[in-house]
C-alpha cells in the first residue's frame, strides 16, 4: 500500500478546548474522500489540523515531505472586493513556486479561458468557485482539498465542477471534499469520513463499510435511510425526522 | 508668488512624501475594511508624541513606541480568538481614551498653546528639511519593504486563510505590514497630524477603487490623488489664506463625488 500523504493518529482536534476526540485516518495518493457531517460538525476544523493550519490537541499527524497541497476555501473567506484580475488571484495561489502550469492552461481547465484579464469581482458566483479550483490547480497538487465548494452556485456549475473532480481524481490527484450535502458524494468517492461533534460520531474507512455502519442508524434513527442502488450503498436524509439541516 | 511657494517648500514636499506610501497602505486598509486600526494607530502615534512633550522625550521615537504598544495588544487580542468585546468597540475605545490622554499631556506640557487644529493638522508650516530628510527615509525603508513583499500583502488580503493553509506566515506578514503603517505614521503625525494622515489613507483610495478595477491602476490612482491633494490644498491654501492641512484635506476630498458618480454609471 502506498505512503500516507497524511495521517492523523489518536487526534482530538478544535480551538482550545476539543471538539472531535480520538480520529484516526490515512489519505493516500489517488484517493477520493467525502469529509460529510451537519454544519457545525467539526469539517472545517479537521480538514485545517490535516493541513497543518490548526495543531492537533493531542495524538500525531504526520505529512509526507514535499507534498503539494492545492486549496479552495468557502467564498466567503475570500475578499472579492480586491482590485485583481482573474489572472492574478490565480498566480497569488503560487507565490514562489516552481514548475507551475501556465495559467491560461489551468484556466482552460476549468472552462475559463476567456476570462483571464477579467476582474475576479466582476465574475458570478460559479465563476469565482471556477477560479479558485484553478488557483489550486496552479499549484500542481499532489492533493486537491475543497471545502464546501458548491455553496451559493447554481446546479449546472455544480454537475461541471463535481465532473472535473472525478476526471481529476482519475488522473491520479488525491481529493478531499468536505461537504454538508450527502447528494454530492457520489459513487466516485471512495473513502468517507462521517463527522458530527454534537452526536460524538467520527466514523472513517471506505464508503460501504462507514454507510453500513450500525452507529449511523443509532445516532439519527429512522430519518436516515440507506437504499441500494446498482449493488452501491446510497444515502438520503428524510427530513423533519431530527434536524432539517444535515443534508 | 513664487516666492511664497519656496516658503512652503519643506511644507509641501513633506505632504507628497507621506502622502504617497499613506496613498499605497489607504488601498488595503479601504478594501479590507480596517480604515479604524489606522485611525487609532495615528492616535496612538499622536499620544506618544503628546507624552515626549510632556516628559521632554523625542516625539517621533515616543509615536514609535506607543504605536508598536496597540500594535502588540491588537496582534495579542486577534491571536486569542474572540476577546470580551468586539474589535470595533476596541478600537473606539483606543481612539477615544489615546485622543483625550494626548489633550491632558498637551495641556499640562510646555506645549500647552497646542490648538485643536493643530491636534488635528499637526503644523505643516513648520516642517522643515530635516524632517523631510527623517520621514524620507522611514519612506524609503518601506518602499523596500513593499517592493519585496507586495505580492504577499495582496495574497493575505485576498485569502488569509489559504495562505495560512499553505504555509504562509500570516501573523508575521500582518505584523510587518501594520509595524509599517505604524512607523509611518509616528513619523508623520507631528508634520501633518490625525486627521490629515487619516484623510491620506482613505480619501484617495475610496476615489481610486471607484475609478479603476485593475490592482495597479488602483494604487497609481489613489497615489495620483495624494499627490494632487497635496499640492492643490497647499497652493488653495496660500492663495485663500486658509489653514494647509484643512486645505489638502479638502483637496482630497474632490475627486470623491466624480469617482462615485463614474462607478454608478
Amino acid at each position: 500500500m502506498a505512503d500516507a500523504l497524511f495521517s492523523l493518529e489518536g487526534a482530538a482536534i478544535g480551538y482550545g478546548r476539543p471538539l472531535l476526540g480520538n480520529i484516526s485516518l490515512q489519505v493516500r495518493a489517488g484517493e477520493y474522500w467525502g469529509i460529510f457531517g451537519p454544519n457545525g460538525a467539526g469539517k472545517t476544523t479537521l480538514v485545517k489540523t490535516l493541513l497543518g493550519a490548526l495543531a492537533p490537541l493531542s495524538g500525531t499527524l504526520r505529512r509526507a515531505g514535499g507534498l503539494r497541497l492545492g486549496y479552495v476555501p468557502q467564498l466567503s473567506s475570500v475578499r472579492e472586493s480586491l482590485p485583481l484580475s482573474v489572472r492574478q488571484v490565480v498566480e497569488l495561489g503560487a507565490l514562489d513556486l516552481k514548475g507551475c502550469p501556465p495559467v491560461p492552461e489551468v484556466l482552460s481547465r476549468v472552462g475559463l479561458h476567456d476570462l483571464e484579464r477579467k476582474p475576479f469581482g466582476a465574475l458570478s458566483g460559479g465563476q469565482r468557485q471556477r477560479v479558485m479550483l484553478a488557483r489550486a490547480l496552479h499549484r500542481r497538487p499532489g492533493v486537491l482539498v475543497l471545502d464546501e465548494p458548491t455553496n451559493g452556485i447554481d446546479l449546472i456549475t455544480r454537475h461541471a465542477l463535481m465532473e472535473l473532480l472525478r476526471d481529476l481524481n482519475r488522473e491520479g490527484m488525491a481529493i478531499l471534499l468536505v461537504t454538508h450535502l450527502l447528494g454530492e458524494i457520489g459513487a466516485e468517492v471512495k473513502f468517507f469520513l462521517w463527522l458530527d461533534s454534537r452526536e460524538g460520531l467520527c466514523l472513517c474507512g471506505r464508503r460501504e463499510s462507514v454507510l453500513r455502519d450500525p452507529r449511523l442508524a443509532a445516532a439519527y434513527g429512522a430519518g436516515l435511510r440507506i437504499m441500494d442502488v446498482a449493488g452501491e450503498p446510497v444515502l438520503t436524509w428524510a427530513t423533519g425526522e431530527k434536524e432539517a439541516d444535515r443534508g | 508668488m513664487v516666492e511664497t511657494l519656496l516658503l512652503v517648500k519643506w511644507p509641501l514636499v513633506g505632504a507628497l512624501v507621506a502622502a504617497l506610501p499613506l496613498a499605497y497602505y489607504g488601498v488595503f486598509l479601504v478594501e479590507r475594511r480596517m480604515v479604524f486600526v489606522s485611525v487609532s494607530l495615528a492616535q496612538a502615534a499622536l499620544c506618544g508624541a503628546a507624552a515626549a512633550f510632556f516628559f521632554g522625550w523625542e516625539p517621533r521615537l515616543a509615536g514609535l513606541v506607543a504605536v508598536a504598544t496597540v500594535i502588540a495588544v491588537l496582534t495579542w487580542r486577534s491571536r486569542g480568538g474572540r476577546g470580551a468585546l468586539p474589535e470595533d468597540a476596541v478600537l473606539g475605545i483606543l481612539y477615544v481614551v489615546l485622543g483625550a490622554l494626548s489633550v491632558v499631556l498637551l495641556s499640562k506640557s510646555a506645549q500647552g498653546g497646542l490648538d485643536e487644529a493643530t491636534l488635528l493638522f499637526g503644523s505643516m508650516l513648520g516642517v522643515s528639511a530635516r524632517d523631510v530628510a527623517i520621514l524620507s527615509a522611514v519612506v524609503g525603508a518601506l518602499a523596500v519593504l513593499g517592493g519585496a513583499l507586495h505580492r504577499r500583502f495582496l495574497a493575505v488580503a485576498f485569502d488569509a486563510e489559504t495562505c495560512r493553509v499553505l504555509g504562509m506566515r500570516v501573523g508575521a506578514l500582518e505584523l510587518l505590514f501594520f509595524s509599517g503603517l505604524g512607523a509611518l505614521l509616528a513619523v508623520a503625525i507631528s508634520q501633518i497630524g490625525v486627521l490629515l494622515s487619516f484623510a491620506f489613507l482613505v480619501l484617495p483610495a475610496a476615489s481610486a477603487r471607484s475609478l479603476f478595477r485593475s490592482t495597479t491602476a488602483v494604487f497609481a490612482a489613489s497615489a495620483a490623488i495624494g499627490a494632487f491633494g497635496s499640492v492643490a490644498g497647499t497652493l488653495g491654501s496660500i492663495r485663500w489664506d486658509v489653514p494647509t492641512g484643512a486645505a489638502i484635506c479638502v483637496a482630497l476630498a474632490l475627486p470623491l463625488p466624480f469617482a462615485l458618480w463614474v462607478r454608478r454609471h
